[in-house]
């Protein structure tokens, strides 16, 4: 712990820390892979959020997004990658050090 | 997050599945049939609609419950879990033939006199076998409600047993009734819970 006043630089990973994105990373955490319709239903995400945060987790590489048919309609199974896991596990760790000294 | 939340967050997901009745349904009116089999003599026409209605029901979970809740693929703990409810089927299957074969065992003049003792109070030996299998896949999934419904095929056969006002296929026909009822219930709080939903809906 620095003596002097300087202000303190706390490292946490943004792309998970947005609340429905953490949201959903903790869910694909959990389970093995899930479509847009579980999610949608698991965290009470509109359809359109849902995209958009996970455009912007897969674009960190943190999920995959597989892509195929069932009954002739596209559908989509979302995976936490090996680095989204690590940065969940991070994230965690973080957090846990950051209040775990508070009085 | 701690450790308990995704752990609530894990069973939540897990227990979704079985939020849609179907397989409580599907046990309901399994045992009905049975109850009608036994009231009838149809045992062939009953055997055949048990049958098909069993093959039916991953067909009408795929259709009735997948689009409104999604489609998930667990871990492998819980992959297993699923796993063990056909092995548990495969040796109720067993079990049934084994029981067949003892009883018809017990006609023949040979058979001792604990057999026979067995053999007269065949419906509590049926009602601890089904009901224990029942409550055994409930605690197995993690779902409570099965064991309710075990104990309640249990308890059914052994009063039909010791003579409680109820025969064997009147104790069957109660019991895959009110668990139908109660499934019956589940799918319909379920679809009202969730709405069927398809790529672009933004009305959550």
């Amino acid at each position: 712990m620095p003596e002097t006043g300087e202000p303190l630089r706390i490292e946490i990973d943004r792309i998970i820390h947005e609340p429905a994105r953490l949201l959903l990373v903790a869910h694909l955490y959990v389970i093995e892979s899930a479509d847009y319709v579980f999610l949608m239903q698991s965290t009470g995400l509109t359809w359109g959020n849902l995209s958009s945060h996970l455009s912007k987790l897969e674009e960190a590489g943190y999920v995959a997004l597989e892509k195929d048919f069932v009954d002739r309609k596209p559908h989509t199974m979302v995976t936490l990658t090996d680095a989204g896991r690590a940065a969940f596990d991070a994230y965690r760790r973080q957090m846990k050090q950051l209040f775990e000294d508070l009085p | 997050m701690p450790r308990a939340t995704l752990e609530a967050v894990e069973r939540a997901a897990w227990l979704r599945l079985f939020e849609d009745g179907i397989w409580d349904i599907a046990l309901g009116l399994l045992l009905f049939g049975f109850g009608l089999s036994v009231l009838t003599g149809m045992t062939a026409v009953v055997a055949g609609g048990i049958a098909a209605g069993l093959v039916a029901v991953g067909e009408i979970k795929r259709r009735v419950a997948e689009p409104r809740i999604g489609r998930v693929r667990f871990k492998a703990r819980r992959r297993r879990q699923l796993g063990g409810v056909s092995w548990l089927l495969a040796l109720l299957s067993l079990t049934g033939v084994l029981v067949f074969l003892f009883l018809l065992w017990t006609t023949r003049g040979s058979a001792p006199p604990w057999a026979i003792a067995i053999r007269d109070h065949f419906l509590i030996v049926i009602g601890l076998i089904w009901g224990g299998a029942a409550a055994f896949g409930g605690w197995w999934l993690g779902v409570r409600r099965f064991a309710v419904y075990g104990a309640m095929i249990a308890a059914a056969l052994i009063a039909a047993d010791l003579g409680g006002g109820l025969s064997f296929a009147t104790a069957l026909l109660a019991c895959g009734g009110a668990i139908a009822f109660s499934g019956t219930t589940l799918l319909l709080r379920f679809l009202r819970r969730y709405p069927r939903r398809s790529a672009g809906d933004d009305d959550a």
